[in-house]
């Protein structure tokens, strides 16, 4: 999408992209106030049906969503240029604790990283590319699941089979 | 009768690295195809990182860059205590299991 969107762009002359850049900044502007607005009326409606999770997911929703839009209002193009990237991923590992991260993501993190880049030298097309990024992102969310399960690990479905034996 | 400190995950771990400097992906590649064992990434680095923990190995990075990127690959080596451990085991084994071959 973002090359297609440098592609356009690069047919149009500077003061018609300036529009369509003001125009879109607009449109996603708007669409931060809409969902915001949303999101304050879903608030209110499960505050006073007295629904407490319903409330807990609106405002969760309707937060995120008005920082996406307003954040591609600001950039647009850099944003998704920038979710893209297989490093953002890399973020996700701070929900991690340091040890884990250390001795259980980051060894296998390096490895895909590794078959990653070397695949990418191998295999140069747009869609080869993207294919090889959309798996190492899903490789890369898997593992953090899977550093989660691993250090969790015994200790934790012990725990839970006692408690299953307590309550059984 | 005294139990062995290692299980047999352990045990088959120690074994295969020997004494050798070996990377993390080599010790899986190797536990795979030798003994079979099949074991997803992060367990496999969550039982090194107990046996780090028991000093029964040495854990440490080395770097290489691969098309301007920095890539960190862990390598463990067996220490001294991971040796008497696996000693201890496989004299466990040669004893109370009857028809195993020796190893040693």
């Amino acid at each position: 999408m973002h090359e297609a969107f440098i592609k356009a762009a690069s047919r149009l002359s500077k003061k018609k992209l300036q529009e369509l850049h003001r125009e879109l900044k607009r449109h996603a502007r708007y669409a931060a106030y809409g969902s915001l607005t949303c999101g304050i009326a879903g608030l209110l409606w499960a505050y006073f049906t007295g629904q407490m999770a319903l409330l807990i997911f609106y405002f969760a929703a309707a937060l995120c969503s008005s920082l996406i839009s307003y954040r591609l209002s600001a950039h647009p193009s850099k944003w998704i240029h920038t979710l893209a990237r297989p490093r953002t991923l890399e973020l996700l590992s701070y929900i991690l604790l340091p040890k884990t991260r250390k001795e259980v993501f980051e060894p296998r993190y390096n490895e895909i990283l590794e078959d990653y880049i070397c695949a990418k030298k191998k295999f140069d097309s747009k869609w080869e590319i993207r294919w090889l990024t959309f798996w190492f992102c899903v490789h890369t969310v898997l593992l953090v699941f899977g550093s989660i399960k691993a250090r969790l690990g015994d200790k934790f479905i012990h725990a839970l089979t006692k408690i299953w034996l307590v309550f059984k | 009768m005294k139990l062995p400190t290692l299980t047999h995950l352990q045990f088959a771990v120690l074994e295969e690295i020997g004494a050798a400097k070996m990377s993390g992906r080599e010790l899986r590649e190797r536990l795979k195809k030798n003994r079979k064992i099949h074991k997803s990434g992060p367990a496999f680095y969550q039982l090194m990182s107990r046996l780090e923990e028991a000093e029964f190995v040495e854990g440490w990075y080395d770097q290489k860059i691969i098309e301007g990127q920095i890539i960190k690959q862990r390598h463990y080596r067996l220490l001294g205590d991971g040796i008497r451990a696996l000693n201890e085991t496989r004299k466990f084994y040669q004893t109370n299991a009857v028809g195993l071959p020796a190893t040693a």
